[in-house]
């Protein structure tokens, strides 16, 4: 009661009277309490400025977190300094985790396979165009101090489409990695993938065992037997939304035949083996 | 190239003096920082030079406001009638208290 009558006039005038003074205490003298007193003081100034400090490094922290996280959200950058050179990650990392605005994901890379397996295309038809100039349609062409004439009868036609469509392959798998490497400025990545070598190079087996006797393969066949065109078309085809199975497909057979287990590897063995069986009993001689 | 480099240097020097970060932070930036992109070396560094800045700010702040309460308590202890060893003690006590509090880690 009395305090708020107090309390009261206060607020109403600049002085009142609230009864004797209480005499000075002669605890505050002591040295002790003099010594409470300071240390209170000491605290009452630090504390509140140790509380701004935890909250400053609070809100210094958040930022740090979002500005990292807005990095994270960038498209990676490729640089030369990433320390990889594993085979597995050379294609892998360029169809997973390398994104940039040439190589995008999903439509980007349905269009850079369908890119890839354009151009592949149109270098090995471009190649077996000029197959027909520099030997194909000659009677004899001259090497060293003789003439190597490729007909069919001798089987020279066979040797000289074989060995050209390998060479065709090689340099189209090749071109096909050094622009993807280009393109995303970075030496340890590639594009062509042992999948896409291994179907390339058992087409190619197939055409050399299955063609001459005056019946070539269909060049369009040929044309698209390459590696450039294979990886592009399951690049392409994998990104195709719902398409995850030719992805998964993909992913695995290239797992295997790396790790040369499985039965992509078997299968490839057992194909090319078969089929040098039977070119080598074709041309066995007859003994009738 | 140059400015690069600069920005590089400074970026490290931000990192190791600054206040905020722990030592585990620390390592984590300073783990190949070539390889960060420049804006990002940028925006950490003003981040934490802010911090900085306030920091010691707040730290002079302190100490100003602890030299003049530690002069009052002189003044005061030396207004009563003490030994001179017990005053000597009274104040070294008093330092090693406020020292204490004054080394004591950064909020982070």
């Amino acid at each position: 009661m009395a305090e708020s009558i107090v309390k009261d006039l206060k607020g109403k005038a600049d002085w009142v009277y609230v009864g004797r003074a209480e005499p000075a205490r002669k605890a505050e003298k002591k040295p002790d309490t003099l010594f409470q007193t300071y240390m209170r003081d000491v605290f009452d100034i630090a504390a509140p400025v140790a509380h701004a400090e935890m909250d400053d490094a609070v809100q210094t922290q958040a930022k740090l977190a979002e500005e990292t996280l807005k990095l994270a959200q960038q498209p990676a950058v490729p640089t030369d300094s990433v320390d990889t050179n594993a085979f597995l990650k050379r294609w892998v990392e360029l169809d997973t985790k390398v994104s940039t605005p040439d190589v995008p994901n999903r439509l980007g890379k349905i269009l850079t396979g369908l890119a890839y397996m354009g151009g592949s295309f149109a270098v090995n038809m471009g190649s077996e165009k000029f197959a027909s100039v520099l030997y194909r349609n000659r009677d004899d062409i001259p090497f060293f101090k003789k003439t190597i004439t490729p007909n069919e009868e001798s089987g020279n036609k066979r040797m000289l489409d074989a060995g050209w469509e390998y060479l065709t392959d090689y340099g189209i798998e090749e071109a096909v990695n050094m622009s993807v490497k280009k393109i995303v400025n970075r030496q340890e990545v590639g594009f062509v993938s042992p999948l896409a070598k291994a179907l390339s190079k058992i087409g190619n087996t197939i055409f050399a065992v299955t063609s001459g006797h005056g019946k070539d393969q269909p060049v369009v066949w040929k044309s698209i037997t390459n590696p450039g065109f294979i990886e592009g078309f399951f690049r392409a085809a994998g990104a195709i939304p719902n398409a995850g199975f030719i992805r998964a497909f993909y992913g695995r057979a290239n797992d295997q035949i790396m790790k040369g287990e499985g039965i992509v590897p078997m299968g490839a063995d057992l194909a090319l083996n078969m089929m040098l069986a039977k070119l080598a009993v074709s041309q066995k001689p007859s003994s009738t | 190239m140059i400015m690069k480099q600069n920005n590089l240097d400074i970026f490290v020097r931000a990192v190791t003096e600054s206040r905020v970060l722990t030592g585990e932070q620390k390592e984590l930036f300073l783990h190949r920082p070539d390889l960060l992109p420049d804006t990002y070396r940028d925006g950490i560094i003003r981040i934490l030079r802010d911090f900085d800045n306030r920091s010691i700010a707040r730290e002079a702040y302190v100490q100003d406001k602890l030299d003049t309460l530690y002069t009052e308590f002189v003044q005061k202890i030396h207004m009563l009638e003490l030994s001179e060893n017990a005053k000597h003690t009274l104040f070294s006590k008093a330092r090693t208290y406020v020292d204490t509090l004054r080394t004591q880690q950064p909020a982070a």
